[in-house]
């Protein structure tokens, strides 16, 4: 008799499709995750990513098909919610909105499910929770509530918090998408370590580097079904299905976007623009150029600049080689939120930029004068360096 | 105003307007106790998606929250008797009826509270391999206590103004012993002021209280 006892899945997905109301979202999805695997699950928005996970998180109900869990426990239709509460400890979930409990301390959001579900005696869960806070990075906050935590530490603390509970997969939801992307380092940094370990993992993601980096199979999930699946270097660089190469070239496209204003109206229109448009209390970077005449381009449009600047709590750090009397009162105004680093002259650069969000902005104050403006996450990160080393460079005044 | 002030009256029948006193209270107390344990079962019947559950609840709350109390209790106290032969006295009666009334209402208000929790709350819950019962008790009810507490005491000090609506059936509270005493003194100006005064001397340190409890949440 022949057995496949090597090829024992941890968890077999048959033929799981799903509908809402009428609308198929799952459509006889079928694939395994083997012990140690890393499986990554990308695809366009409203694929059926999410569904998924919370199909196999037995969150959601399906129509039709099973889930093999440790080749005995199957979850179909039938399967009461008593009988899914105890295959649950099984598959751990991190989720988008971390939802931590925010009336328990880090530390209790940890020791919670170990005391409840694992039946650890009190002393004993804080051990094992302060173990796994040590993992994360976040021994020091035990104590703290989720609210005084960055995003990126609450995303970890529920990393931890599932991970305490020592479940044989983990299913990450676009664990990153709700971060900046500085914050998002330190979470993805702590996946890294994990999969070194050799932790089962379900990843579904946008983050197509990430994906790729970690994951020992890629899924490509488009209207629900599975369209490809295969190593990381098949799935990037020589897919075979038509839809994976548009969707994967649609991203590529996606990341750049180049746009040209000129003239003194669109020049104006423009900043006043990107001031309703960034998120409010965040930071723009300048760095000032050769002749910069940027004050004098903005005209009378500049006293609603300012005035926005104030409104939206936005800070504007300033590397500049000279700052006049007329700059000195608009620090004056502004106070904090115009921070000055003033550079040697042998600094200068020949070109003027801003940085602000996910934009470059390069500007020349000819006449008439003119804006590049240049989206690119790359771009974003290689002149954000360039800011700080300039930035630290200067006297701050 | 020429009238002469009398209050020997009070001083004379205290024991009975301390009995009614004590009675209010008495019918106060097993009334929140109720109609609160019943307005959670209801609130989360409502919330259930088994629709024997669910559907029944509905309609309890909307007929209970619905009909005026006054009426409730009159329709309890002399209809139900003849529909079904079954008598209950005054007393349990007026319980039963300021019970479902505070149930109706107080239902919505857990419900309320309740819904507020974002379902991600639960489902980490769930996930981490908590029980339904546990998810409740350790993670959405204390979240929603702060939404819940200041609606609901506000409802509970209506409900002890509603106990003397129980008069009608004959239920010996303060109002009721109170008019009892004026047809034997004829003095209703005093009667009706000392009654006045104690549902006030009730209802404000509570309120008092109920308000600090709201602040520590």
């Amino acid at each position: 008799m022949k057995e496949n006892i090597d090829f024992m899945a941890l968890i077999k997905v048959e033929n799981l499709s799903k509908k809402f109301d009428s609308k198929p979202v799952l459509k006889k999805v079928d694939f395994e995750i083997n012990q140690g695997e890393i499986i990554s699950v990308i695809g366009p928005s409203g694929g059926g990513k999410t569904t998924l996970l919370r199909c196999l998180a037995l969150l959601e109900p399906f129509s039709n098909g099973k889930i093999v869990i440790d080749a005995k426990f199957e979850v179909d239709q039938l399967t009461t919610e008593a009988e899914k509460n105890k295959l649950r400890e099984k598959i751990g979930v991190v989720f988008q909105e971390f939802n931590l409990w925010p009336h328990k301390t880090v530390l209790e959001n940890l020791t919670e499910a170990l005391i409840l579900v694992k039946k650890m005696a009190k002393d004993q869960a804080i051990k094992e929770a302060r173990k796994w806070l040590a993992k994360v990075d976040l021994l020091d906050k035990a104590n703290e509530y989720p609210d005084t935590l960055s995003g990126g530490q609450k995303q970890r603390v529920a990393i931890a918090r599932t991970l305490a509970m020592q479940p044989e997969i983990i299913l990450l939801d676009e664990i990153t998408a709700a971060l900046d992307p500085e914050l998002a380092a330190s979470v993805l940094k702590i996946i890294k370590r994990l999969a070194k370990e050799g932790t089962t993992m379900l990843v579904v993601t946008h983050h197509m580097r990430f994906a790729r980096e970690i994951s020992d199979r890629i899924i490509f999930l488009d209207k629900g079904e599975i369209v490809e699946q295969g190593s990381p270097e098949v799935i990037f660089e020589k897919p075979k299905k038509e839809r994976t190469k548009i969707f994967l070239s649609g991203l590529a496209e996606k990341k750049q976007e180049i746009n040209v204003y000129e003239g003194y109206q669109d020049f104006q229109a423009y900043h006043l623009g990107l001031l309703k448009r960034v998120k409010s209390g965040s930071t723009g970077y300048v760095v000032g150029a050769v002749g910069d005449r940027w004050f004098e381009c903005m005209e009378n449009t500049y006293p609603e600049y300012e005035k926005l600047l104030k409104q939206k709590k936005i800070t504007w750090k300033w590397v500049s080689y000279k700052v006049e009397d007329f700059e000195k009162e608009v620090q004056k105004r502004l106070g904090k939120q115009l921070q000055i680093s003033l550079i040697p002259k042998k600094y200068l650069t020949p070109s003027n930029f801003n940085i602000w969000e996910d934009t470059i902005i390069l500007q020349t104050f000819g006449q008439p004068p003119a804006i590049i403006e240049i989206k690119n996450e790359n771009l974003v990160s290689g002149y954000l360096n360039y800011f700080n080393l300039l930035w630290d460079l200067g006297e701050k005044i | 105003m020429n009238y002469t002030w009398n209050f020997n009256v009070i001083t004379e029948y205290k024991v009975a307007i301390l009995k009614g006193t004590m009675l209010t209270l008495e019918l106060t107390l097993f009334s929140l106790i109720f109609g609160t344990i019943l307005g959670l079962i209801l609130a989360l019947a409502k919330l259930s998606k088994n629709k024997f559950l669910k559907y029944p609840a509905i309609i309890f709350i909307e007929v209970f929250t619905g009909l005026p109390l006054l009426v409730l209790l009159v329709w309890l106290y002399y209809a139900l008797p003849i529909f079904t032969g079954i008598r209950i006295s005054a007393l349990p009666t007026a319980i039963i009826g300021l019970s479902l009334n505070l149930a109706g209402f107080s239902a919505e208000i857990f419900r309320a509270g309740i819904q507020s929790v974002p379902k991600g709350q639960t489902e980490a819950s769930l996930t981490l391999g908590l029980t339904k019962f546990q998810t409740i008790k350790r993670i959405i009810m204390p979240q929603a206590t702060k939404l819940i507490i200041p609606p609901l005491s506000g409802r509970y000090v209506e409900t002890i103004k509603l106990t003397s609506l129980a008069s009608v059936i004959a239920v010996d509270e303060l109002l009721h012993s109170g008019q009892n005493l004026i047809s034997v003194s004829f003095r209703p100006l005093e009667v009706y002021t000392t009654i006045a005064v104690i549902y006030l001397i009730i209802i404000i340190p509570l309120t008092l209280i109920l308000r600090k409890f709201e602040r520590k949440y």
